[in-house]
């Protein structure tokens, strides 16, 4: 049997090149922007910021520390820097319908100045048109129609009062209305005198006051129509005054715009609204001038004024790219304010405010997609305001119920931006899989990498990011070695040797962290002792869980040996991960079997402790004995497996591998050693398959075996395939360089046993069976036995039932 | 020679229908120079006596046309304008701080304001919203006899332009009482007093529109709450009232003379 030897201590930890990397501290590095190691998601990018068709948005997923958007967001910028600047939109008042605001388009940078505009022609107008209608022009035109129309009536009473006079007839008031009376000397005639008359003067005074009254009665139903006359006269006047005053002022305006149809077609509704409205502008409450304003638009000029949406400065050119975090329904689509008026809630198109969907219009809008989807109506107003390619500003109260008062319906404003998502991949796929509308309007999709390759180019590459991150983060340049570790870290991160992380944000942390610790000591230039003074303190704050684990092993509460061999028992090595900070730990795995009927018992499993990945690797088990020994004899086996001390669930299946070599142990009856662990899956041929957490693994062994004392035997059975993932801590490292301690790369299970046991697995030899006392000849004896155990027993059990035996 | 005028009170003939703008004026002016306020709701004797006539037909201009004026119904449509004005009346006189005194008469306006008001008073006219109540035979009667009283006589136009602004005293020379009453009016509402003087013409038809012109030119931009002139024989305080839609305050020129004069009849 030729010994497996123990991996060399370059084969555990791959340092940087830094011999290749040609700058002394990252000041000198041209700093990187954009992205790196990003092939991909950047084509699909680029591919998504070319198309202009409707439904070729962007989603971009990827790991979060990814810092996918502040990427992405980089490339957006260049881009649109390119692209024209959009036009700017303003809300006015509809003079026709006061709940449908109209949305005006401006070329960028003259919404303002159409505001200005607008509010200089009123306050203009708010102290000529007073002035106006005081002038004694005015005043005169004004006194002449009411005296025209005072005459009128005075002249018609008049002749109808001298008439009666003549007759002797007096007008006299009632308390209600009018009546004639015979009178003498200007006063009523007494009754009893009047019934002293002869009747012929009785009945000439009667005829006489009805045929007046019917002329008074003629008189004062004239009042009315005259009434109107007059009125519709100082209307007239009152226009005539107004638009003298107002068309100048108008037309000053309009110049400035001639180049706006609609702009010209408002500045004219607002001229007709004015002279219609003049009274607002006058004196307040005139009745003769008109009604005073609608309360509900608040001071009766707001009307004329102009809400600006979205502007432009015109001396910055380029399309937005603009990133909501908070992406309510209200700040996506906008929304309409309300304010209290004499206790009800009122509005009016001043109040519409614009969203993320206005802001970007004609660039891009950035949006973390699980943000959309935990605000209410966001993500269905996101997708069905991209469907119909128009802004529509919703009153998300309405929707609920919460108010019943008299909203708006602005102009929708049509749409042309970029939406691009941001999220998880997880979150991703599964919108994906429920949401088919997904397909119809994300038809692009950016899927971040994890690492790239660790290549000289790829260290340079990424040293350069380093550098952009230290300038860009205000932090200290970094030395060649420094940038050295923080690239080994950037392995270790990736959990491979050949690769390096692409998650910035983890990376700018420890850049953060180091900087701190050279401020520390007062350096000015981080040095690899700050780097690596960074990732210790980062493991110490994070590892108290850690430490009160190993605490608990050390003082023997939870059983693990590290010397020493046993029948059965073997050290498995597991992964926890809490808040971020990964560890690993051994635990110890026992085996005990008996004939029965061919059924190997996860423990795990039936405590409902054990999650399915772990009993599938249980499984293959069974699998893996069937198909290895003895294939003449029915499988008589009952095996339990369990891991000890374990009160939580166990996942996955990187301990199959130590389950089967303390089943073998424990069928061989031969003894593990102790003061090694095992961490590897296996698959029904016996062929050991690679695992994740490695490095933690093998890290929370040695930390028990350093602990109690390294006696150089002591190691880790790790697959083969996890070789190219180590990137081990570095006393790990020191220590097997100085064969105290070793680490043994696996890739079947006879290796392994071998390694485990001391003794060949052996190989079936030409007559098909296994060596003499070899692993493997005990295990298949032990099984022939209880084979042989089981079928006498059946035969036992046939003559003790009589009944049975005819 | 400049004389001072003291005013004591103010009296209201209250019509069957009094503008509230009219009542609200009394108060201010009541409150402004410390006045008693008295009002005076006349029950007419001679409508009685109309309605008694078996023809007497009464006309509602506000739709309700022609209908026989029957003394039971007269009787309680006086009752109820009575109980109108004298509600009107209370909430004025509530909070003024002086005497008020309202006070139901049978008799005519004419006759009762002849009658109760003397040197002192300020006799309150309201012109008529429309032309029919000024050819009534109380109104013409009742400016008629105010005007012949020693009191002065406030003239009310049927709207008011406004309840602040400048005292304006339209007189005839320095020594006109108009200039004294309007600086104490002025100093009372902590305003500023604008004096027009000599301004001429009087008398109707192209001699009443030249006042006007006068009038109007004299004023300009002024904003004036109330105008002080002294008494002429022609109707240019109600013109001048109409054009500007102010009150006027009309004082009798010589007082000694008629107070004489009235004492000696």
């Amino acid at each position: 049997m030729t010994p497996l030897r123990p991996l060399t201590a370059d084969q555990l930890y791959r340092p940087a090149d830094i011999a290749k990397l040609s700058f002394k501290s990252t000041a000198e590095l041209q700093p990187l922007d954009g992205m790196i190691g990003q092939k991909r998601a950047e084509d699909a990018i680029k591919f998504a910021i070319g198309i202009e068709k409707p439904g070729f948005n962007l989603f971009v997923i990827g790991p979060p520390d990814a810092r996918m958007q502040e990427a992405v967001k980089a490339v957006l910028e260049s881009a649109a820097r390119a692209r024209p600047t959009p036009s700017d939109w303003v809300y006015v008042n509809n003079f026709d319908n006061k709940d449908k605001p109209v949305a005006i388009e401006l070329p960028a940078g003259r919404a303002r100045k159409f505001a200005d505009a607008m509010h200089e022609l009123i306050d203009d107008l708010r102290a000529a048109l007073p002035a106006m209608f005081q002038s004694e022009d005015y005043q005169t035109r004004r006194g002449a129609i009411d005296e025209t129309f005072q005459r009128k009536q005075g002249e018609a009473f008049s002749a109808l009062r001298e008439k009666a006079a003549a007759q002797s007839i007096i007008i006299v008031r009632t308390p209600f209305g009018f009546a004639l009376a015979p009178a003498e000397n200007d006063q009523v005639v007494p009754p009893e005198q009047f019934h002293a008359w002869p009747e012929e003067k009785r009945k000439q005074m009667q005829d006489a006051i009805q045929a007046l009254e019917r002329e008074l009665e003629h008189i004062v139903r004239q009042i009315p129509q005259w009434e109107r006359e007059r009125r519709d006269e100082i209307r007239k006047l009152n226009r005539e005054t107004a638009k003298f005053a107002v068309d100048q002022q108008i037309e000053e305006t309009k110049a400035e715009f001639s180049d706006l149809p609609k702009v010209i077609e408002h500045i004219e509704k607002v001229r007709a609204d004015i002279i219609e409205n003049v009274a607002a502008f006058v004196v307040k409450g005139d009745e003769e001038l008109g009604e005073p304003s609608d309360e509900k638009q608040g001071n009766p000029f707001d009307r004329y004024e102009v809400n600006v949406l979205v502007e432009w400065d015109g001396r910055t050119s380029g399309a937005p790219v603009v990133e909501e975090l908070h992406p309510t329904l209200g700040n996506l689509i906008g929304h309409i304010d309300y304010v209290s008026l004499r206790g009800v809630l009122v509005t009016n198109f001043r109040l519409i405010k614009a969203g993320a969907m206005h802001r970007a219009n004609g660039g891009y809008l950035l949006l973390d997609a699980r943000s959309v989807l935990s605000e209410p109506f966001s993500w269905t107003a996101l997708k069905r305001t991209i469907r119909q390619g128009e802004i529509k500003i919703e009153d998300v109260s309405r929707f609920l119920g919460l108010t019943s008062t008299v909203s708006l319906e602005p102009d929708t404003i049509p749409l042309k931006v970029k939406v691009v998502l941001f999220c998880d991949r997880l979150l991703y796929f599964l919108l994906a899989a429920f949401d088919p509308e997904v397909s119809q309007h994300f038809k692009v999709l950016a899927d971040f990498e994890n690492d790239l390759e660790r290549t000289p180019t790829n260290e340079e590459l990424l040293a350069r990011f380093i550098a952009s991150i230290a300038k860009r983060e205000g932090l200290r340049p970094f030395d060649r070695e420094a940038v050295g570790l923080v690239l080994e870290h950037a392995a270790r991160l990736a959990d491979h040797s050949s690769k390096l992380t692409l998650l910035a944000e983890k990376l700018r942390d420890v850049l953060t962290e180091a900087d701190f610790w050279a401020a520390d000591v007062k350096r000015s230039v981080v040095s690899r002792a700050d780097v690596q003074r960074a990732l210790d303190a980062r493991v110490e704050r994070a590892s108290r869980i850690r430490d009160r684990v190993q605490e608990t092993i050390l003082q023997e509460v939870a059983l693990i040996d590290t010397t020493g061999s046993k029948v059965g028992q073997i050290n498995g090595l597991s992964v926890s991960e809490l808040g971020g900070f990964a560890f690993g730990r051994p635990t110890r795995i026992t085996c005990q079997v008996r004939p029965g009927a061919g059924r190997v018992v996860d423990i795990e499993r039936e405590v409902e402790l054990g999650g399915p990945i772990h009993s599938k690797g249980v499984l293959i088990l069974s699998g893996f004995l069937a198909g290895r020994y003895a294939l003449d004899v029915p499988m008589s086996l009952y095996a339990s497996l369990v891991f000890e001390q374990s009160y939580s669930g166990v996942e996955g299946d990187s301990a199959s591998s130590a389950e089967l070599y303390a089943l073998m142990s424990a069928l061989a009856e031969v003894p593990l050693r102790q003061d090694l662990a095992v961490t590897g899956s296996v698959n029904q041929h016996g062929e050991v398959q690679a695992i994740g957490g490695v490095n933690e693994k093998i890290e929370g062994f040695f930390d028990i075996c350093k602990a109690r004392g390294l006696t150089g035997s002591q190691g880790v059975l790790i697959p083969t395939a996890n070789v190219q993932h180590l990137m081990l801590r570095r006393d790990v490292v020191d220590a097997c360089a100085e064969g105290k301690f070793a680490i043994y790369p696996i890739s079947t299970i006879n290796e392994g046993i071998a390694l485990l046991t001391g003794l060949e697995a052996g190989t079936r030899g030409a007559d098909g069976a296994y060596p003499e006392g070899s692993i493997n000849r005990r295990i298949e004896d032990r099984l022939r036995a209880f084979a042989n155990i089981r079928r006498n027993f059946g035969r036992a059990s046939e003559q003790a039932l009589p009944g049975e035996q005819t | 020679m400049t004389q001072t005028v003291e005013f004591r009170r103010i009296v209201l003939g209250l019509p069957y229908r009094m503008p509230p703008h009219a009542m609200q004026l009394a108060a201010e002016l009541a409150r402004l120079l410390r006045l008693d306020v008295h009002g005076l709701f006349v029950e007419e004797e001679s409508l009685r006596g109309l309605a008694a006539l078996p023809f007497a037909r009464e006309f509602h201009p506000l739709g309700g046309g022609w209908r026989p004026l029957e003394v039971e119904r007269l009787s309680h449509d006086l009752e109820i304008a009575r109980r109108k004005a004298e509600k009107a009346f209370a909430e004025t006189a509530k909070n003024l701080g002086t005497a008020c005194k309202f006070e139901v008469v049978r008799g005519s306006m004419a006759e009762t304001l002849a009658s109760i008001s003397g040197m002192g008073d300020i006799v309150l006219i309201t012109e008529p919203e429309t032309e029919a109540e000024r050819i009534t035979a109380q109104f013409r009667s009742a400016v008629e006899a105010a005007m012949r009283s020693l009191a002065a006589v406030l003239l009310v136009p049927p709207r008011i332009a406004r309840h602040s602004g400048v005292i304006v005293a339209i007189a005839r020379g320095g020594g006109d009482p108009s200039i004294e009453v309007a600086k104490a009016l002025a100093r009372a509402a902590n305003t500023d007093l604008v004096v027009v003087e000599g301004l001429a013409g009087t008398g109707e038809g192209a001699e009443r529109a030249s006042t006007t012109r006068q009038v109007a030119s004299a004023l300009g931009k002024v904003h004036e709450r109330l105008i002080v002139m002294t008494r002429s024989e022609d109707s240019a305080p109600s013109f001048i009232a109409s054009l500007r839609r102010v009150p006027v305050l009309i004082l009798e020129p010589e007082r000694e003379d008629r107070e004489g004069e009235r004492g000696a009849n």
